[in-house]
């Protein structure tokens, strides 16, 4: 059996409602960053510009050379980009059919429903192998003992 | 050529935790091959079908996008090194159906009248809904449960006590509360696939077109004519379909307006009533499952508008009598004359339909009285008659006490009853009926009689609280 979840150090997914009410009305995105040998938990985040050329309410893009440079950065601190998150400006946080078609089974997405400006619900999804489809994954923040 | 191919960490696990792939190729589809085939796993990822790749994967060359040089047959040199970086986007919500609402809409979906592609529609599809009352809340209770992806609701009025007989969507705690916030509460409870739009602002002329332009079908629930002509006419003005329905009693109608194809309210009813001759629910009180029926016959017409199936109530003026459980049908032409739809329109802009409804008629100030005052002058012990002109059962509901009582439709022949050297102080349920009353009876030569403004609604509320104690 598989226990669908994702552990974050607690203050991370503050930092996400953070981002996604200081971008509202537009989408915001950024990457999760795990240790190399620990993907299930996020220890970090770095924001990714929004470069979408359209109307960025509902849409994001990552430049994919950004992304490039995030993920060797990434590697030269022992972390490994293991996710994705983006808000959905309102509407629920759950994966649109853009958002199937243009993901990848092995990240994690995180995403952020924000509603007036402020963020309503949080979510987690992973796809699965077939990429047909997104199974929910808890979040769970959890702090690290000294 | 000797060639570096540079993973990115995410899919490194997928070719053995390698960060670069070194092989012999001629062109990126030559490195490409030897990648896939030592690590078949990545074929899916990085390809569909035979050797497309995916829209979302981006390969550089160099830091060159291969798209902009020959793609997968872009030559290399010994030493390129190619990127394979994943284009990563995403964003809100299309039309397409979600598993969850695969399997809730599960019994519209096996209907070939509807189906996937109707499904679609309606989540695609966006109603207004305008007064969240007895008529708007089964309506738009139906339209969320069915997927209608964005509902609007605009009400200003808040929740009374008196509603909840009928506006079965409000409970007894929600009195007092803001009608559009409740109603969104619950229908998101219904529904949390759609999306509720409030606008807690009365509709009226500054605003109307600026709402109803962002809808596809515009559900009229008013309870008043000045709203109902309004919608109307910036429906016309806009070209949106309105799905029509009042309700008296036991009596309910129904109709679509639909430019370009039908009639529009103004060509059923070019001039409102005078004021007080048709009673609102407030005064003529209205059977409370009577909305529900209307307001679910506004839902199945705005689905199908939105489905494009069957026959729209278009034309037709529906009427329900509850009573006799009868359906009757007129037709209705459009007029070509009428002054918003017409071929020739007068109205070209919305007007101020307080004044067309004849409400910001001028009552003359000794027309009418405060109910505080009346209240003061019968502590002074001031002479005066109070003369309930209402229904005989509406006079058994409450009453203030120590009024005469001669409904209006006997007020005529029953003058001789009342002393014209004593002021009458006339009322009725919102203060319309009476207003009436006070012009013939002045017009008899009771000179000082007055309407009590806002009826025993009014009075109730500011002046006596014991005659809600009935």
């Amino acid at each position: 059996m598989r226990w669908y979840f994702i552990r974050f150090l607690s203050g991370l997914i503050h930092d996400i409602v953070q981002h996604s009410e200081e971008g509202y009305p537009e989408e915001v995105c950024g990457v999760m960053l795990s240790p190399s040998d620990t993907s299930d938990l996020v220890i970090s985040l770095r924001r990714m510009k929004n470069s979408h050329d359209g109307p960025r309410q509902s849409r994001y893009s990552i430049d994919p050379m950004e992304l490039y440079a995030a993920d060797n950065e990434a590697t030269k601190e022992g972390m490994l980009i293991v996710g994705i998150y983006h808000s959905h400006p309102d509407s629920p946080a759950k994966p649109s059919k853009f958002d199937l078609d243009h993901s990848f089974p092995w990240y994690k997405y995180v995403i952020t429903s924000v509603v007036e400006g402020k963020v309503k619900d949080t979510r987690c999804w992973a796809m699965n192998n077939d990429r047909t489809a997104f199974m929910e994954e808890a979040i769970v923040e959890v702090e690290i003992r000294k | 050529m000797k060639v570096r191919i540079s993973i990115p960490g995410t899919i490194r696990q997928r070719v053995g935790g390698k960060g670069e792939f070194v092989t012999d190729a001629g062109t990126v589809k030559e490195a490409m091959s030897a990648l896939v085939s030592q690590y078949p796993d990545l074929r899916d990822y990085l390809f569909s079908g035979e050797e497309r790749l995916r829209n979302f994967i981006n390969m550089y060359v160099n830091g060159d996008d291969i798209r902009t040089m020959g793609g997968l047959d872009t030559k290399l040199k010994d030493g390129d090194t190619i990127i394979i970086v994943p284009s990563v986007a995403g964003g809100g919500p299309e039309s397409e159906l979600t598993l969850n609402e695969i399997m809730r809409y599960d019994r519209h979906l096996i209907m070939p009248e509807v189906g996937v592609n109707g499904q679609k529609k309606l989540k695609a599809a966006s109603v207004l809904v305008v007064g969240v009352g007895g008529l708007g809340t089964p309506a738009a209770t139906y339209l969320a449960a069915a997927g209608v992806g964005r509902i609007g609701l605009v009400d200003f009025d808040r929740i009374e006590f008196s509603n909840l007989h009928r506006q079965v969507l409000y409970s007894e705690e929600d009195v007092g509360k803001s009608k559009v916030e409740v109603a969104r509460t619950r229908l998101m409870a219904v529904n949390p696939n759609v999306v509720i739009e409030t606008y807690p602002v009365r509709l009226d002329s500054s605003n109307a077109l600026d709402i109803i332009r962002n809808y596809d079908v515009i559900l009229d629930g008013t309870d008043n004519f000045p709203t109902r002509y309004l919608v109307n006419d910036a429906s016309v003005l806009v070209g949106k379909p309105v799905v029509h329905s009042s309700i008296y009693r036991f009596e309910g109608q129904a109709s679509v307006f639909m430019p370009g194809r039908g009639p529009c309210y103004r060509c059923l009813y070019p001039e409102p009533p005078p004021p007080g001759l048709v009673p609102s629910c407030a005064e003529g009180g209205v059977f409370g499952v009577l909305p529900s029926v209307m307001g679910s016959i506004q839902a199945v017409e705005s689905l199908k508008l939105i489905l494009g199936v069957g026959e729209p109530l278009i034309g037709r003026l529906l009427i329900f009598d509850a009573l006799e459980m009868q359906f009757r049908e007129l037709k209705v032409k459009k007029d070509p004359s009428c002054p918003i739809c017409g071929s020739n329109p007068s109205i070209k802009a919305l007007i101020d339909y307080e004044e067309f409804c004849g409400l910001n008629r001028n009552i003359n100030s000794d027309e009418e009285i405060e109910s505080d005052l009346l209240q003061s002058w019968l502590k002074e012990g001031k002479r005066v008659e109070i003369l309930d002109v209402r229904e005989p059962y509406e006079n058994q509901i409450w009453q203030i006490p120590g009024a005469k009582h001669i409904p209006l439709s006997q007020l005529r022949n029953r003058l001789n009853e009342l002393d014209p050297n004593v002021p009458v102080v006339a009322y009725c349920q919102v203060g319309s009926r009476s207003l009436a009353a006070v012009r013939l009876l002045k017009e008899k030569g009771f000179g000082t009689a007055k309407s009590l403004r806002g009826g025993i609604d009014a009075w109730a509320v500011k002046a006596d609280q014991s005659v809600r104690g009935h």
